[in-house]
């Protein structure tokens, strides 16, 4: 069958529907299809039909126009329909097949669905369905390999890291040639990622790739491809050019990957940069070198401008700044030594001002005040017994902004009944830089009673220590006569932190507390009644839930939190706990019962 | 009865309900847990936020039709409670067993005289009212008139002047359909002008120019059909006019299409029964269709007794859609003692009162397996017969086997024994995702002399048919590529 004449009739017809059927009357497009329709006629009768219905398309009244034109076209979609093109030619070759672990496809739609609109939209809440989802194991599913692709470009960057860091690579090698198809490598973030997670999974692969990101990328791309090559020997000739790149991103991502090779060019490389321009550029690099060379140049060059600080060269304070970012992450000896140095001659840096304020993007250090700060927190991270019997030599000198480093060290070093007796005179100080030292201490005293069970923990105060240092502060015994200091200073938080049975006093305290009209921290009131072994503390805690939920539109941070607190209650009050719930507004009630979970199971496996 | 936490997920109405029940279980609100003596009934006590507790309870005296129940003011069936009341089963807790409670004897009585009841007005003769139904064609006769003038009139101002405002107008108008007994003809011409407007929001509601260079053709397409749909709907509706004894049409679905909906009851007594069937779920997808005002669940199912590719599809309008349940993938057996099949097509729509879950075995991957199609070419021209009708489904499924599953001259292709091949290509039907790139991902195995269920889709510009993977059943298994 002569296929041509249908398709121009039916290009036609199309033609003439989208412009109007009016139209089609007398057209003569059409028209001339009809004598060729009639002599394929002879042969195939469809043909004669089509030249029919184009006859009563041409040669109709417009009225008729439509139904006519439609006729037409319903006929000749019939033929079309049947004529469909569905083989391809040539040769076979089988499809280039990389199992992905998580073959699985037993997920159920409901399940699937939301993840994958999590994955693929906006909006709040997505990062929690993942990171759950993640947990739950629910990803173990090829169906959501590509929905992960997609999500590496997420808006939320978290979200974008949780798939590449965690999701994605799980799937194994499979996957990289579905990252290669979606890559471009004129891309921007999401493309860098899918580069950085394609040589994770096959860095021996996508070697060339990288050479060719390189070359022709975007920045980012460009910068996720240094970072591939710079973990093979035989590419770092490549790595080292872009040293000297236009764009600061791929001269800082150059130097993060060479930083791990120890050569003699790299040595030279860094031994120069740290005595050029280009410091800022260093601090990560410095994390891992470990050339002892590279880093004696840094310590060199930082004491050359600490001197001239010293002499009054004030400009020199950002470069300074920058040389300890360097050392941030560094507890060498040498780098012990070097800052002890430095620390040495606080004195003499407290005096330093900045007649000028030069702001320098990150660094925000403008006076001798600043470096000792920044000094003291270095010190402190090394965490030497050496360093800290610096700090706390130094500690009347040092300013009010360092106090916690002090206190950190003197917990660390001495024994608790000095720590008292050195620092409980500041609790009853109540303005200025003693108040503020107060407030450090009532700070440390919750850090070390923390709850770690519960999902509120408002203070974020140790989160520059490392776990060891972090532990450590967090074990101190602190003197039995804090509590009393506290109680007399009235600092609530460090009352219901260090309230203990038998303390008469710290009971009456923390009634007189939950008495009050305001009270901000009732569920740390309810611990510490239950540490106490106050014999009314399940009615006190009812007494509070009444008095909170009275009036309440939502279930505020602080009712959570008091409802959280249930779990100190004695088990056996249960059932009295469980009768009050029928009082509760419905809005409540769920987590009111939810809280009195672990308690349940206390009695079960009584 | 196994009652597993798969199990409980299908029971569930929608996400929301389970995610409800688990939270009743982990808050510990079920405190009582019974079961009858013959452990056909298992209820509990739940606290709620009511004075008393709630009493769910889950009836599997029938066990494929299982009775939910409880206290609580939800209209959702089954509620949070009953499903909770299940997920304990599911995990193992202890119940404890007990006499039926008077009030769930009263009405497991009561739905037995409802059941016996129904069996007597199914032998009665069904009476017509001849008048009412005569009266009711006259209005259908006049709506498809409607639909024709408004499909003409389209075609006179030109496809070209349609826009996303002309359109939503023709589908005010449209709503006579409605009223006029014909919302299938409703819902055909709002496919039609649906091509015309980006979504819901108004904000985004027109199409570039290239979008719409690309949707003329199925527009003109679904013109054809809505011609096609007033001819053969008037011929139908003027013998039923003649003859109002006149059973509805069996042998093609354009009942269906003018918006009749079945009751089991009528394709009973139009012997469109299978009796003593089970299903194997392929493919299982679930969209918006926003043009339709619904959210549909279509399932795939393999007849494992006639070999058929038979759909289930499950409507919930926008403003039911919290009170339907939601349909979900099924990866049991459904084993129903009575199929009630649709009219027409190659794929008909199924339903069932009763279906009963087992899991899969290795026995039924090898049924399924067998009744697949090995020749491709008369697959195809099946297919093509299909798509020619103008009421045909424009995308009807198969169950293929092939001999390898592959690559030539650019396209990825299945090949049967005989050589025969189909090109596989992705579409964006139904907002379902694409397949094809999993392909690549799947074991080696899969490449070779493996059964594939796939939908075919004809292109009217490029004039090619092509054909999109939608699951793979191997010897132990089905690999689903969608949902």
């Amino acid at each position: 069958m002569s296929i041509a004449l249908i398709q121009e009739s039916a290009k036609e017809t199309r033609r003439l529907a989208i412009a109007g059927s009016p139209l089609a009357v007398g057209d003569f497009r059409l028209k001339k299809l009809i004598a060729p329709l009639e002599q394929a006629g002879a042969k195939v009768p469809v043909f004669a039909q089509v030249a029919k219905a184009i006859g009563e398309v041409v040669n109709g009244k417009e009225v008729d126009s439509a139904a006519n034109l439609l006729n037409l076209s319903t006929l000749l979609n019939a033929i079309l329909y049947t004529q469909g093109q569905s083989g391809a030619a040539g040769d076979y070759r089988e499809l280039e097949s990389l199992a992905t672990s998580g073959a699985s496809t037993r997920t159920p739609a409901r399940v699937l669905k939301p993840l994958v609109q999590a994955l693929t939209s906006t909006g709040g809440g997505r990062f929690e369905t993942v990171k759950s989802a993640c947990e739950r194991g629910a990803f173990n599913d090829l169906r959501l390999i590509d929905p992960c692709i997609q999500a590496l470009g997420d808006i939320y960057p978290e979200l974008a890291d949780l798939v590449a860091e965690k999701i994605l690579p799980a799937y194994g090698p499979g996957i990289v040639p579905r990252l290669k198809a979606t890559l471009d490598l004129k891309g921007k973030k999401a493309d860098a990622r899918k580069l950085a997670l394609m040589h994770q999974l096959d860095s021996a692969g996508t070697l060339e790739l990288c050479k060719t990101a390189l070359e022709d990328g975007s920045p980012e791309v460009k910068a996720a491809a240094i970072a591939g090559l710079g973990k093979h020997a035989e590419c770092l000739p490549l790595v080292l050019e872009q040293v000297k790149a236009k764009n600061k991103l791929l001269r800082a991502a150059a130097l993060e990957a060479l930083a791990e090779h120890d050569r003699p060019e790299i040595t030279k490389l860094f031994t120069e940069l740290v005595q050029g321009k280009a410091l800022d550029l260093l601090a990560g690099p410095f994390r891992v070198l470990r050339n002892q060379q590279v880093l004696n140049a840094l310590l060199a060059e930082g004491k050359r401008v600490f001197d001239l600080i010293l002499k009054g060269d004030e400009s020199q304070i950002p470069r300074f700044g920058e040389v300890l970012d360097c050392l941030a992450a560094r507890k060498d000896p040498e780098v012990e030594a070097c800052l002890l140095g430095f620390f040495a001659k606080s004195e003499a840096l407290a005096k330093v001002k900045a007649k000028t304020i030069i702001i320098t993007g990150k660094n925000s250090m403008f006076t001798g005040a600043d470096i000792l700060e920044r000094l003291t927190g270095l010190l402190h991270h090394t965490g030497s017994p050496q360093t800290m019997a610096a700090i706390l030599e130094k500690r009347e000198s040092l300013p009010t902004a360092v106090f916690p480093q002090v206190l950190r060290s003197a917990l660390r070093t001495w024994p608790a009944d000095k720590v008292y007796q050195e620092f409980s005179p500041l609790l009853g100080q109540t303005k200025g830089a003693g108040k503020e030292k107060a407030d450090v201490i009532e700070h440390f005293v919750a850090a070390a009673n923390w709850d770690e069970d519960s999902r509120f923990n408002p203070l974020g105060f140790h989160g520059d220590l490392d776990t060891d240092q972090k532990q450590g502060v967090m074990k101190t015994a602190w003197d039995p006569r804090w509590l009393d200091a506290a109680i007399k200073a009235d600092r609530q938080s460090m009352v219901c932190c260090l309230a203990r049975p038998g303390h008469k006093a710290a009971v009456t305290y923390l009634l007189n507390v939950g008495d009050a009209k305001k009270t901000s921290d009732s569920g740390s009131l309810i611990r510490a009644l239950a540490r106490c072994q106050y014999p009314k503390v399940t009615d006190f805690f009812l007494d509070l839930v009444a008095k909170k939920t009275k009036g309440a539109k939502y279930l505020d941070y602080e009712l959570q939190f008091l409802f959280e607190n249930a779990r100190h209650l004695p088990a056996a009050e249960l059932p009295k706990l469980d009768a009050f719930a029928a009082k509760l507004d419905e809005k409540f009630m769920d987590k009111y019962l939810e809280s009195l979970a672990p308690l349940r199971a206390a009695n079960k496996s009584i | 009865m196994q009652i597993d936490e798969a199990f409980v997920d299908a029971q569930a109405p929608n996400a929301a309900a389970i995610k409800n029940a688990r939270g009743v279980v982990l808050k510990k609100k079920l405190v009582g847990l019974f079961h009858s003596a013959d452990g056909t009934l298992l209820f509990g006590d739940c606290k709620g936020s009511g004075a008393e507790n709630y009493r769910p309870s889950a009836d599997f005296g029938d066990p494929a039709k299982p009775v939910y129940r409880c206290t609580c003011p939800s209209h959702q069936f089954p509620c949070k409670h009953s499903l909770a009341l299940l997920y304990a089963h599911a995990q193992g807790a202890t119940f404890v067993e007990q006499e039926v409670p008077a009030d769930i004897t009263e009405k497991r009585a009561k739905v037995q005289q409802r059941v016996e009841k129904k069996k007597e007005e199914a032998e009665k003769p069904h009476k017509v009212n001849t008048s009412a139904l005569k009266k009711k064609i006259q209005t259908q006769l006049d709506g498809l008139n409607l639909l024709e003038s408004l499909v003409y009139d389209l075609l006179r101002a030109g496809l070209g002047t349609l826009n996303a405002k002309s359109a939503r107008q023709v589908e005010e108008q449209a709503k006579q359909l409605g009223n006029a007994y014909l919302p299938g003809a409703q819902n055909a011409l709002q496919a039609l002008t649906g091509l015309f407007y980006r979504s819901q929001i108004s904000s985004e509601d027109e199409l570039k120019a290239s979008e719409r260079e690309r949707i003329y053709s199925a527009a003109l397409d679904q013109l054809n059909r809505l011609q096609s749909l007033c001819k053969q709907g008037r011929k139908y509706l003027n013998s039923r006019l003649e003859d109002p004894e006149l059973k509805p049409e069996t042998e093609t679905d354009i009942a269906a299409w003018l918006g009749h909906a079945w009751q089991l009851r009528e394709l009973k007594d139009a012997g469109l029964l299978q009796p003593g069937v089970e299903l194997l779920q392929l493919a299982f997808n679930s969209h918006d269709d926003w043009t339709r005002r619904e959210f549909v669940e279509t399932g795939v199912w393999l007849n494992l007794q006639s070999g058929a590719v038979q759909l289930t599809r499950n409507y919930r309008p926008y403003h039911a859609a919290k009170h339907i349940r939601e349909d979900d993938s099924c990866f049991h057996i459904v084993a129903c003692p009575e199929l009630c099949v649709y009219p027409g097509n190659l794929n008909p729509r199924v339903r069932w009162e009763a279906g009963e879950p087992r899991p899969v075995t290795q026995a039924d991957q090898a049924r399924a397996r067998e009744h697949a199609k090995a020749d491709l070419r008369a697959v195809i021209k099946d297919v093509k017969t299909q798509l020619k009708s103008p009421l045909g489904d424009r995308h009807p499924f198969a169950l293929v086997k092939y001999r390898a599953l592959g690559r030539a001259g650019g396209e990825m292709i299945i090949e049967d024994p005989a050589g025969e091949r189909l090109v596989l290509a992705d579409d964006d039907h139904d907002g379902e995702p694409a397949t094809l790139p999993l392909l690549a991902m799947l074991p080696k195995a899969v490449q070779h002399d493996q059964v594939m269920l796939v939908r075919f889709h004809h292109d009217l510009d490029s004039q090619k048919l092509r054909a999109k993977p939608l699951s793979i059943v191997t010897e132990s298994d089905v690999i689903r590529l969608t949902y």
